[in-house]
Order: structure tokens, then sequence, then C-alpha cells
């Protein structure tokens, strides 16, 4: 696609050459670029020269918004089934021909949860990020190893006062503060191999 | 386990169990107690610790079966 340089274009047009050596790209796939509706300036026998002329601003836009469309066109290909059959439950829930308490109650059901499903797609395709369900079940197993080694360190910690205690009432009481003790530093995130952050970090890095 | 979350969902889920699971595992764990003081009483320490650790398992086994529950019902429909 040939279009004539803008005045403040000229000073970003370059040969072929010069445009595959700025960009860091071979010439063969300037040329592809160009056979699948890139911009140039001028192409060999326009005038200009024997050579391509490219202006450089409007060949990365058009690389982007190529590299966009893309992208665009794979989540909509991944959702097309999905949303078409939310479109469809939306378009049943407006023509209901019967609108009864029943029917229309109905109705506003299926399109809350069409629209709040189609939300969810939305946010998905923005953000562009789900995570493993198997990637998370290792976060939580090692965070209930966590919890449990804190709890079977407890046994250890209270020995020598249990031992030397003989009242069942007092044991208890022993018992029970040990464990409320273990309780507020774990949801202190103090306990030994429980780091909370660490393991929320790695949640959100996608792990 | 395959299956995909919705990230901002995973993370609320996760720090909401972070909270959550320390105090309700203490929680069943005190219910415990009398049971397991009458056992270092009469029995002594190492029946107690083991008794302990056989609590302490069985809570947590369950706890964490509910917790993987709660997860996959997060799962997103047919990413599996």
């Amino acid at each position: 696609m040939v279009k004539k340089a803008t005045k403040a274009a000229r000073g970003r047009v370059v040969s072929m050459m010069d445009a595959a050596h700025l960009i860091g790209r071979h010439r063969n796939t300037l040329m592809k670029w160009l056979s699948e509706g890139a911009p140039a300036v001028a192409q060999p026998g326009d005038g200009g020269g024997p050579e391509w002329q490219i202006d450089l601003g409007a060949l990365l836009d058009w690389y982007a918004a190529r590299k966009v469309a893309e992208e665009r066109g794979r989540l909509e290909a991944r959702h097309a089934a999905e949303t078409e059959r939310l479109r469809q439950a939306l378009e049943a829930a407006d023509s209901d021909p019967s609108p009864g308490p029943i029917s229309r109650s109905e109705a506003l059901r299926r399109r809350a949860v069409a629209e709040m499903r189609l939300k969810e797609i939305e946010l998905e395709e923005r953000d562009g990020r789900l995570i493993p369900i198997a990637a998370m079940t290792r976060i939580i197993v090692t965070l209930f190893h966590g919890v449990k080694a804190w709890l079977l360190g407890i046994p250890s910690k209270i020995a020598v006062e249990l031992a030397a205690e003989t009242n069942p009432r007092e044991c208890h009481r022993i018992v029970e503060d040990a464990l409320h003790e273990a309780m507020r530093q774990i949801a202190d995130g103090e306990a030994a191999g429980l780091a909370v952050e660490q393991i929320l970090a790695e949640a959100s890095a996608g792990r | 386990m395959s299956g995909y979350l919705i990230r901002a969902e995973a993370d609320a889920f996760l720090a909401e169990l972070a909270v959550s699971l320390p105090r309700e595992a203490g929680r069943r764990l005190v219910e415990h107690a009398p049971e397991l003081a009458k056992i270092l009483r009469a029995e002594g320490f190492e029946s107690f610790e083991r008794h302990w650790r056989a609590t302490v398992d069985s809570i947590v086994s369950e706890l964490e079966a509910e917790a993987l529950a709660r997860l996959r019902a997060l799962e997103v429909a047919g990413s599996a």
C-alpha cells in the first residue's frame, strides 16, 4: 500500500534496507509485510528511485495494529462458542413471549447470569490472565503444610509445663493457651514455613 | 487437576484462606483439648503427642479437602 508521506513523516522515511536494519528484521520479512498491506511511501519505479521508501512510524503503527487485531482474534476465537451461547440466552430472555411472574423472573435470572459471565470473559480478555488450578493447588497444599507443621510443634513446647502439672483443669488451660498462642502467631504470619506474603506473591505472579 | 481459575478470584480465595485456615484449624483442635489432656494424664507424653498428631492430621486433611472443593468450584466453565 503506497501512501504519500506527510511533511512531518518525511524525516522518518527510509529505504527498505535501512528500515530492515533499524527494526532488526530481514528484508524478506518487510517485503512480506508490504504484500500483506503494510504502508510504503514509494515503491520501485515510482519516480522516487529504484528502492522502496518506508515511513518507519507508519510501518510500526501498522505492525502494532496488526498484532492487536491478531490478539483480539485469538481471544474471540477462544470464547466464540461460549459468547454465542450467552448471546442466545440473552436474546431468549429478551423475547420471552409469556412474561408471567415466574417466566419473567426466570428471564431476568438468565439475563443476570449471562451478563455476569460476559463480564467475566471481558475481564479475562482485558487482563489476559488465568491461573491453572494445579498451580493454585500446589500453593494451597504448601499453606496447609505450614499450618500443620506449626500445630505439630506445640506438644514439645508445652511438655515441661504439662509434665509438672497434675491438675486436669490446668493441663486443659495449658493446652488451650498454647493453641491460642500458635493461632495468634499463625494469623500474624510468624509461623516458620508459612510465608503468606510470599505465597500470595507467587499466586499473583501466575505460578 | 486441570482447568483454570480467574486470577482475581484465585487471589481473593487464597488471601481469605491464609487468614481463615489457621483460625479454623486451631478452633477445631481446641475442641479436642479435653480429650488430649486426658490422654496426657493417663498415658503419658508419647501417647499424648501421638494422639495430638493424629488429631492434627485429621483436621488438616478435612480442611484441605474442603478448600480444594471450594477451589474446584471457582473453575472457569469449560476450561478443564
